[in-house]
């Protein structure tokens, strides 16, 4: 798949200059989203949220359809990335298309011996990659799924009793059918919690449908071509600095922890939100505020990431809905409440 | 998450619940107006339990899983059963044989009231709750119970609820008022239910609405004619009216006439009130009940006729309406009077003298001085049954002819037609032509022999020219007047009485030796007419021959066998008045005989007087003794009468009256206990000091009525005032505001300019959503400067109030985007509108 890929675009050794302010951080994200939004059409929101998961350092679950513009979505984020560390064995993006016979070796990496050397070496497997695309993720058996889930986890991976270091780029999309389920491996609770982001796609409009037909020539020639790519360590930067520049109120706090809260008492969740999801929910938070051009979080981010966040995090009881509903429905008061404080003082 | 859910927090939520509460007062209050008449004490408290126990119930029910198809079958068959049960417990003798009567009587409450109610109102509790379109069946039965307690007071009748009425007027206070004020809290409990059962919006502000309403109510209540109290002659006057017509319709409706316009009226609209009091189809008779029974009058001396005391039988019959009573009464008057009256009717009779005064002094009743007699017989004959004067007796005394003969005036001259007041001095010393001031004794003071000391208080209902009291009344004082919005005044008496029989009499002799030769001639003045002479003698002559011989030279027997003579060949008709002949008196005696009251008193005087008894004719009321209660006596419009009057030697004036043995006129209903009692109380109702001028409470009222609605625009001012203040101190905060608090007043100052256009915030949208939505990019700026300072990091709040200018400069951007997005008199709206600011948010 990286033949797709002219190298000497996504090869740099030339290092840019370090990214320090919120301004060299939107930068980064408004680069991006012009070059997905270029690459990919209709699906803007999709986008956003990719991105935000990219710069909040997490992984994304996209339930889709096939044909949907998933793998393009990808390829686009891959083709925005540049490496600057080259020499890392470490290759911008690859592609798992996951099946039933599918073995660990084949997303880790295998050792295999040289005859030359006489020597075992490492091969390293195609997760070793700043962009993974994990295709049809619950086609897989669980032992592939928990390989992954290490990795993802962790950032690193074990072979053959030997831990290797993943870049700190490491960012997973994975995909997965919502229909065709049988012959799957559902990805279990502990799974789905290492995904920050589970989005559910649908079809683009049709407007943006008929736009895509229009110019699919531009598309697919990568109309983005000549837009400006990000580094990789400028994204690590951008990771860096909104943690440390986005400014999060503690009544952002508060509201979490009464969504949180209300999620556990409410009757028609079985299992409520992890802590582990607030936690993850704050640079989540913090990229979307650094991408609608603010230093501060606000409800409207806790709003508008809540269901992607926390939809798939709590367990609902038999026949009570979408959990969709359920997260919109615990978040109302804490928000609105929320709102109402910034009034008073 | 709903938005009621959302709302529902702290105060919200206290609001809510106070929809029990109110709701179940406003039952209590419903159920006990009306079960209260019906079953007194025991079925309001059964009631207020029932409501409680529904209620609770209804909340209950109505909130849990149970379907409303089963829930209303089993209310119904819960009623089934307990009304099955209250019938076994009430047919058989078995249950109140062995808990006793108490008991069963409560169980049987319980069962039939109680389980009714109860379960009546968990079914409407349980329909409302799931249903809200059935809430309007529940304000709807709320409201008709209670309107149909109080519909019988409408149009200004003080008759019910008694019970209230009377607690009213014992206070001094209108029942109207009380009534009123009553609608008025009712209407404020069911605004309250409506209000906090719109589940849809913040019940708090809405709340606010109501004290305007109080006040709205209050004005209504002050300002509208609806509160004039009730004026008893006017409102009995008019029913009288109404049922006279059947009676004596014809004559009646001439006489009148004329007078209306004068006014004899003496309260204000007569013609407004719908006549409230009416006992319907009583008009035409009378309300004694008896008029031929005559005959067993009472007393009957042994010679004397049996009837001779009852005068009103006859009288009674017709004309409710003092004016029509007068009518009858008028027309004689006039004859006697010697106005030749053309014709019997006052009204085109003449036009000049006595006739429409008479007609309508008659009409109060007893007031016309001039001509007693018409009061009379028109009382008489009116029969009307509206008080006109309710007599307190304080000692213990009875009337030996079973009728209280209330004098009021005397007519002695006899002046060629009829007799009238005498202008000597001495001879009316027996009554006062004015009403006294101070402790005031009659300058003829009548003896105490066969006589016993009464004293007692009058108090007039309607307006009279003078006092009167039972005959012989000997002294009058003033007394304070009981109850002013009832009565016209009060008075005090003290009458010596008359004890002695008829039969004590005889030997007495007649006459006062003491009186002048021009007073007897005065007492003996006879018509020139020589048939009176005739008879006189003629009836004397046949009557003394059943009597024993030596009572033949008697006075008195001779007076009783004229009046016995009478009583018996006459025939009472207050229809017939003689009215337009020279002497009415000369053409009932010698015509026809058929007449009332007056004629038969002229008659018996003229006829005692050619025998040289002095006599006189007495105007007033006649009482029976039947219709006193205990001490209390009514007097009504149809008990006016004029009576013939026989001064025996050392007992002083003797009323020897006579009812006619045959009544051609119809009989009259019995009066209103009711009415009669609560007068009676109203009349004894005294303040402390008894003489001295009564205290007058009513300022309390009208500082308590003054004082809430005062309190209630002060309160809805100051309400109105501070909500347009604190618009004032938000919308102007941005100017002066700390750098600080700028990111937020600001922002409040544009949101609270669009509230005012009625761009609001919705719950569960976000600030910036909000700002999208509207798509105003001063507001986006707003928004994100706001939140910038509230959520931001420590400082950032201060960096946003930097610049003042750019915050107003925002606010007027703002404006200018609302003014493209709403039009102006939407902004104008809420620009006055005081509760804008509870929608900001």
């Amino acid at each position: 798949m990286d033949q797709d890929f002219d190298q000497s675009e996504h090869v740099t050794h030339e290092k840019a200059a370090r990214i320090t302010d919120l301004d060299g951080a939107k930068g980064v994200v408004d680069r991006f989203r012009a070059r997905l939004v270029k690459s990919v059409v209709g699906r803007d929101d999709v986008i956003d949220l990719v991105i935000t998961a990219l710069l909040a350092d997490g992984h994304v679950l996209l339930e889709d359809f096939p044909g949907s513009g998933k793998t393009t979505l990808a390829k686009a984020l891959g083709d925005c990335i540049v490496d600057d560390m080259p020499d890392d064995d470490i290759v911008t993006i690859r592609r798992i298309q996951f099946t039933p016979d599918l073995l660990p070796g084949d997303v880790t990496g295998t050792t295999i011996f040289d005859p030359n050397t006489n020597r075992f070496f490492f091969r390293p497997g195609p997760i070793f990659a700043h962009i993974v695309l994990a295709d049809e993720i619950n086609r897989t058996s669980p032992k592939v799924q928990s390989a992954l889930l290490e990795a993802m986890a962790e950032k690193q991976t074990t072979v053959d009793n030997r831990t290797r270091k993943l870049d700190a780029f490491f960012f997973v999309i994975a995909t997965q059918n919502p229909l065709d389920l049988s012959g799957t491996f559902p990805l279990p609770a502990a799974q789905l919690d290492r995904f920050l982001f589970k989005i559910r796609m649908t079809h683009i409009s049709r407007q943006a449908e008929l736009d895509l037909l229009t110019n699919l020539k531009n598309v697919t020639r990568g109309a983005a071509s000549d837009l400006p790519r990000i580094t990789r360590t400028e994204v690590l930067d951008a990771r860096a600095t909104l943690k440390e520049k986005v400014h999060i109120a503690r009544e952002i706090h508060e509201a979490l922890v009464d969504i949180a809260e209300a999620t556990r008492n409410n009757d028609r969740a079985v299992q409520g939100v992890s802590t582990r999801a607030l936690v993850l929910m704050l640079p989540a938070l913090q990229a979307r505020a650094l991408a609608q051009g603010r230093d501060y979080v606000s409800s409207d981010d806790i709003q508008a990431l809540a269901p992607f966040v926390f939809a798939h995090r709590i367990e609902l009881a038999p026949g009570s809905g979408s959990a969709e509903d359920v997260v919109a429905e615990c978040c109302a008061k804490p928000l609105e409440s929320l709102s109402r404080k910034t009034l008073k003082r | 998450m709903t938005d009621r859910e959302l709302a529902s927090s702290g105060w919200d939520r206290v609001v809510a619940g106070l929809a029990h509460p109110v709701r179940g007062v406003a039952w209590m209050i419903a159920i006990g107006t009306a079960a209260g008449p019906i079953g007194g004490f025991s079925w309001v408290v059964i009631g207020a339990m029932a409501v409680v126990v529904g209620l609770v119930a209804g909340e209950v029910l109505g909130r849990g899983r149970v379907r409303t198809p089963w829930l209303v079958g089993s209310a119904v068959g819960v009623v089934l059963v307990s009304l099955v049960l209250r019938w076994i417990l009430t047919t058989f003798a078995l249950v109140p044989g062995i808990f006793g009567p108490a008991f069963t009587l409560w169980a049987s409450l319980l069962l039939g009231l109680g389980t009714v109610v109860a379960v009546g109102l968990a079914m409407l509790r349980v329909l409302g709750l799931r249903g809200p379109a059935y809430q309007a069946v529940e304000l709807f039965g709320l409201g008709a119970l209670l309107a149909n307690a109080v519909a019988s007071h409408r149009d200004g009748s003080i008759a019910r609820p008694l019970w209230l009425s009377d607690l009213a007027w014992s206070f001094g206070v209108d029942p109207g008022r009380v009534l009123l004020a009553g609608g008025a809290v009712l209407t404020g409990l069911l605004a309250a239910l409506l209000l906090l059962g719109a589940t849809r919006r913040k019940p708090g502000p809405g709340l606010l609405a109501l004290p305007v309403f109080a006040v709205l109510a209050w004005f209504l209540a002050s300002h509208l004619p609806t509160l004039e109290p009730p004026d008893p002659e006017q409102l009995f006057a008019e029913a009288g009216g109404e049922e006279g017509q059947g009676g004596g319709g014809d004559e009646i409706g001439d006489a009148p006439k004329p007078k209306p316009g004068e006014g004899p009226a003496p309260k204000p609209k007569p013609g407004e009130g719908p006549a409230p009091k009416p006992k319907p189809g009583e008009g035409p008779d009378a309300p004694k009940p008896e008029p031929g029974e005559g005959p067993d009058a009472p007393k009957p001396e042994p010679g004397e006729g049996p009837d001779a005391p009852k005068p009103e039988p006859g009288e009674g019959p017709d004309a409710p309406k003092p004016e029509q009573g007068e009518q009858g009464g008028q027309p004689d008057a006039n004859d006697p009077n010697g106005q030749p009256p053309p014709d019997g009717d006052p009204t085109s009779g003449d036009p000049t003298s006595g006739q429409p005064q008479e007609g309508e002094d008659d009409a109060s009743g007893a007031k016309p001085p001039d001509e007693p007699p018409d009061p009379l017989e028109g009382g008489g004959g009116s029969s009307g049954n509206s008080p006109v004067a309710v007599v307190l007796v304080d000692d213990d005394y009875v009337p030996p002819t079973g009728y209280w003969y209330l004098r009021q005036g005397v007519l002695v001259d006899y002046n060629g037609s009829r007799l009238v007041e005498s202008t000597l001095p001495g001879v009316d010393d027996d009554i006062l032509d004015h009403f006294a001031v101070g402790v005031e004794d009659l300058a003829y003071q009548a003896p105490i022999d066969h006589r016993a000391v009464v004293h007692g208080s009058v108090s007039l209902l309607v307006e009279h020219p003078n006092p009167f009291a039972p005959e012989a009344a000997v002294q009058y004082a003033p007394r304070a007047n009981p109850n002013p919005a009832r009565f016209d005044r009060s008075y005090s008496f003290v009458s010596h009485a008359l004890t002695g029989e008829y039969k004590d009499f005889v030997g007495l002799g007649v006459g006062d030796p003491a009186w002048s030769d021009e007073l007897r001639a005065l007492y003996l003045e006879t018509p020139e007419d020589p048939r009176y002479a005739e008879l006189a003698e003629q009836i004397r002559t046949d009557f003394l021959a059943g009597v024993p011989e030596e009572l033949h030279d008697d006075p008195f027997v001779q007076a009783a066998g004229i009046t016995l003579w009478i009583g018996e060949n006459m025939k009472y008709s207050k229809k017939e008045r003689h009215a337009d002949v020279d002497d009415p008196t000369a053409d009932f005696l010698f015509g026809n005989r058929i007449g009332y009251c007056v004629h038969t008193a002229h008659a018996s005087v003229y006829l005692w007087r050619e025998l040289g008894i002095p006599a006189r004719v007495a105007t007033g009321y006649a009482v029976e003794e039947t219709n006193r209660r205990g001490s209390t006596m009514v007097v009504r419009s149809g008990d006016a009468h004029a009576w013939s009057e026989l001064y025996v030697t050392g007992v002083g004036w003797v009323p020897l009256d006579v009812t006619p043995a045959e009544n051609l006129d119809e009989g009259g209903q019995p009066p209103d206990e009711d009415e009669s009692q609560m007068l009676g109380e109203m009349a004894r109702h005294q303040p402390d000091q008894p003489q001295g001028p009564r205290p007058d409470y009513s300022w309390i009222w009208r500082v308590l009525g003054y004082g809430t609605g005062g309190l209630l625009s002060t309160f809805v001012v100051v309400l109105l005032v501070v909500h347009w203040a604190a618009k004032a101190w938000r919308r102007t905060r941005p100017l002066w505001a700390g750098r600080k608090a700028l990111s937020r007043v600001g922002y409040r100052a544009a949101l609270d300019l669009l509230a005012e256009a009625g761009l609001v915030r919705e719950a569960g949208e976000t600030r910036e959503a909000f700002a999208r939505r509207l798509s105003m990019p001063a507001l986006e700026q707003m928004t994100a400067m706001h939140l910038r300072g509230a959520l931001g990091a420590p400082g950032a709040a201060d960096e946003m109030g930097r610049s003042r200018a750019e915050w107003t400069g925002l606010l007027a951007r703002l404006r200018v985007e609302i003014a493209a997005a709403r039009p102006w008199w939407r902004r104008w709206l809420g620009f006055v509108d005081p509760t804008s600011v509870y929608r900001t948010r």
